[in-house]
């Protein structure tokens, strides 16, 4: 619950008021007020701040990392146009403004003056038309590509303002102007030879508040503050140049060893905080702990509707409602995340919140679906049977992205359908390739899985679209006309429609079973001011607000 | 020199010297080639075991990665539309120039890599190892001719060594030495400090391991004629057991040095990742959780090069120091 207090106060335009009020429910709340006491204090300029990080990314450049823990660190140098508010509300970064024309294809940028490049370069219309084609262009490679998939083209009009233009209306097209991977760099960066484009050097620059000093690879990276800086997004806490002097992020890949290096004063803040030690640092004298919102997927199990006995309506939901996921979750993570609902994070604008409470734990009911559906008879181990074949599902988890103890929280829910429905919920654990393969053939048939948030509009594409990897070979499954629906306009209650209808038929026909919403977890101590979460990702922001009362 | 010194006097002292005029070559070079079969054979089960994962070569070399364009320069680097036996070749051929191909995750030249952190890693093994050689010489000479009682409290010391993980002891060190007194940083690289703890989680399960094989040599060694002949002499008893029963018992030490070295790296894996230090242990871990497959097969190749070369170079060694072999030249 903390998150929805802590990720708002670090609002610095227009939502100094609602930061005041949100406080005073903080404090109300009990729990999160000592942390929000502290934004009364006035923030110090200068000191440094170490990191402890769990994943030491493999990639620094924003527009080809496609790991979500590299974009804390990569922020820290490298910026985007658009800015994106906790209210989902686009504010202005490197760009001042923009205008979209009325058919929705053509975008005028107005570029903010006086930005320069660390490494001197004026920021202009003519770096930003080389950016974005440069990563609109197969040829490169960039993992952004992706994100443009409908942009034509940049024009440049004058030194501070380009056109971007567009093959069809995208309402997600802002999303992708803010997301970390078309932050612009210098013209002179993307000119470097295809193999050092990837590496932490002093080659690789951006516009950001910081600047590379160090890297010692499979150790640490520090930057150095820009003292130039003087362009901060809209939805930063203050302006002008970072309040700290350096900061250092060590990669402790460790859960116990971020805890024990925090808590013997080694490293002044830490991320990913192992559950089981969140009380040491949760309302603790000394401490801060602070989740991250969430507006990406659930974790969740989306089920292949074309293999039996999942093809059965019925089956799937028997296996949605079959198990107590309240207490599972609380059980597994002691009240550090939220059991889901939907698809979507609670966090998101586009949230259905009529789902809460709608499905999930009704044994009865679930019993009553699997004895409609002919799986009557039990075999000698209590499983439901069905012309003597067993009513089994198979679960195949790729074993890279088992993370979070998620996989111990499927074997609850296998425990739990075994031992109330008769179900056998076969949870294994398999290699990555294997799922390319059943992708590729379409015989996957349970798929774990959780997508780091952006537009709900390209999450759903990616999951439930004949062009996403899950339902790509079978488009009649597909929700592709919702989806368009929600991308084509740009009026926020047609596209609530859209993606309430999305979430509400996955749900509803059990194809997509929503367990859990992931967060970001910090936990620092008291002398680190500042931390907030940036809602283009909910990871961790950059280091740009952080203090120090060292 | 203990060893020589121990080898001179088994033997008679005129074989010795006649023979060492002329290195065992056909030996060295048998060894040397049979090094090379194992290599290649080494190549060539990482190469077909790609082959054999299910699943599109170009996407298992490619990672995660999806973006345009990928797949189309992986084949052209791997040769994808060759047939297998080209493409088998053709890795060959980039190995034997040094080219370990390129990381699709990390955008980089995987030598480049490599090269940038290996020598973390072997400053941690070799001190690793020197540690634990002393260690288990201490251990071994301090318990031997003991009471009974000495030598099993010892052995049970060694085997506890031994048995417990690299990663539980780390973790155990760190909370103690780290985060309980603050002795020692938790992670990096940054002068001897940080070499400490690592150094101890790396040595001591190999210093049990060597401290049981050393004693035990040692044991037998002391049962053997011509220690009678060096006592007679009146040897003390500490130049009988540190220059002739240790020198002894360092030649089956020497068999083992490649197993060792197995274990070293294969330790340095867990530990650079515990506490954090950058190193081939390191890469590895990323590689595989980035499933940044290049990577893997370069550090799959890499462990089997140094596994081969010091093997290698250490039974041309041994055919040097032990006169008993050249004899079956």
């Amino acid at each position: 619950m903390n998150h929805r207090h802590s990720a708002r106060p670090r609002l610095a335009l227009g939502a100094l008021v609602a930061s005041a009020a949100l406080v005073l429910t903080g404090c109300a709340s009990g729990p999160a007020a000592s942390s929000d006491d502290d934004d009364d204090a006035t923030p110090v300029t200068g000191g440094s701040v170490t990191w402890g990080v769990s994943v030491e990314p493999v990639c620094y450049n924003p527009q080809r990392s496609g790991q979500q823990n590299s974009y804390p660190i990569i922020r820290n140098f490298a910026e985007s146009l658009v800015g994106k508010d906790s209210a989902g509300e686009y504010t202005p970064w490197l760009a001042d403004s923009w205008e979209i024309s009325d058919d929705g294809l053509t975008y005028d940028v107005h570029l903010r003056e006086g930005v320069t490049f660390s490494d001197g370069t004026v920021f202009d219309a003519a770096a930003v038309k080389a950016n974005l084609d440069f990563v609109a262009d197969p040829a490169n490679a960039a993992a952004a590509g992706t994100g443009l998939t409908n942009f034509s083209g940049a024009t440049v009009v004058d030194a501070s303002t380009v056109e971007l233009t567009l093959e069809s209306p995208d309402a997600a097209f802002l999303d992708t102007l803010a997301s970390i991977t078309t932050a612009i760099l210098s013209p002179a960066s993307l000119a470097l030879p295809d193999n050092d484009l990837c590496a932490a050097t002093s080659d690789l620059v951006g516009t950001g508040p910081f600047v590379l000093s160090d890297y010692q690879a499979g150790q640490e990276i520090s930057f150095e503050a820009n003292e130039d800086y003087d362009w901060a997004p809209g939805y930063a806490a203050h302006e002008g140049r970072a309040y700290l002097d350096s900061v250092t992020y060590r990669f402790l890949p460790e859960a116990t060893v971020r805890t024990g290096a925090l808590t013997s004063e080694q490293v002044d803040i830490i991320e990913g905080v192992q559950v089981t030690d969140t009380a040491l640092f949760q309302d603790q004298p000394g401490y801060r702990y602070e989740t991250g919102p969430s507006t990406g997927t659930a974790f969740s199990l989306n089920i292949n509707t074309r293999i039996a006995p999942a093809d059965d309506v019925r089956v799937r939901q028997a296996l949605r409602d079959g198990f107590d996921l309240d207490a599972l979750v609380e059980n597994q993570y002691l009240g550090t995340v939220e059991r889901a609902f939907s698809s979507i994070g609670p966090d998101s604008p586009f949230y259905d919140a009529d789902l809460e409470d709608s499905w999930g734990n009704d044994v009865d009911g679930a019993n009553e679906l699997l004895d409609e559906a002919g799986w009557t008879d039990r075999d000698g181990d209590g499983y439901r049977e069905k012309d003597g074949v067993r009513l089994t599902i198979v679960v195949g988890y790729p074993e890279p992205y088992i993370r979070d103890q998620r996989d111990v929280l499927l074997q609850a829910v296998q425990a739990q359908v075994k031992e109330n429905i008769g179900l056998e919920l076969d949870v294994q654990s398999t290699t990555s390739a294997q799922f390319t393969d059943e992708l590729a053939k379409a015989t996957w048939t349970v798929y774990p899985n959780t997508l780091p948030t952006s537009d709900p509009s390209i999450l759903f594409r990616s999951i439930f679209g004949s062009e996403g990897f899950l339902y790509a070979k079978a488009p009649e499954a597909a929700l592709d006309d919702l989806i368009a629906q929600s991308r084509e306009t740009s009026d926020p209650a047609e596209r609530k429609k859209a993606f309430d209808e999305i979430q509400q038929t996955v749900v509803d026909d059990a194809r997509y079973i929503p367990l859990y919403h992931p967060v970001y977890t910090v936990a620092s101590t008291d002398l680190v001011h500042g931390i907030a979460f940036e809602p283009q990702l909910n990871s961790p922001s950059n280091s740009y607000d952080l203090w120090t009362s060292k | 020199m203990a060893i020589v010194h121990g080898a001179v006097e088994n033997d008679s002292a005129t074989a010795t010297r006649r023979s060492s005029a002329v290195l065992p070559w056909r030996r060295i070079l048998a060894r040397v080639v049979s090094g090379a079969v194992v290599l290649w054979a080494a190549v060539t089960i990482a190469f077909f075991t790609l082959q054999a994962i299910p699943g599109d070569i170009a996407d298992i070399l490619a990672g995660e990665q999806t973006y345009p364009g990928l797949k189309e320069a992986i084949s052209a680097e791997w040769g994808l539309d060759e047939s297998v036996f080209t493409q088998y070749l053709a890795f060959l051929g980039r190995l034997v120039t040094g080219d370990l191909g390129t990381s699709y995750v990390q955008r980089q030249p995987v030598a480049d890599l490599l090269a940038a952190q290996v020598w973390s890693t072997i400053e941690l093994a070799v001190v690793a190892g020197v540690v634990s050689a002393l260690l288990a010489v201490v251990l071994a000479v301090v318990s031997i001719g003991r009471s009974r009682v000495v030598r099993s409290a010892m052995s049970t010391l060694e085997l506890v060594f031994t048995s417990v993980p690299t990663f539980w002891v780390g973790i155990l060190l760190l909370m103690l030495f780290s985060f309980q007194w603050r002795l020692f940083p938790v992670a990096g690289a940054n002068g001897w400090q940080s070499l400490v703890l690592p150094v101890v989680t790396l040595a001591l399960p190999t210093a049990g391991f060597l401290a049981q094989v050393i004693r035990e040599s040692m044991e037998r060694t002391l049962t053997e004629p011509f220690i009678v002949t060096v006592r007679s002499r009146g040897v003390s008893e500490s130049l009988v057991l540190l220059r002739h029963a240790l020198g002894h018992a360092l030649l089956p030490v020497m068999t083992l040095v490649g197993g060792i070295i197995g274990a070293l790296l294969g330790g340095a894996v867990i530990t650079e990742t515990v506490f954090g230090r950058p190193g081939i242990g390191t890469i590895t871990l990323n590689a595989v959780t980035g499933k940044d497959i290049p990577v893997v097969i370069a550090v799959v190749l890499f462990a089997a090069l140094i596994y081969v070369v010091v093997s290698t170079v250490l039974d041309i060694l041994y055919t040097i120091v032990d006169p008993r072999l050249r004899a079956q030249r």
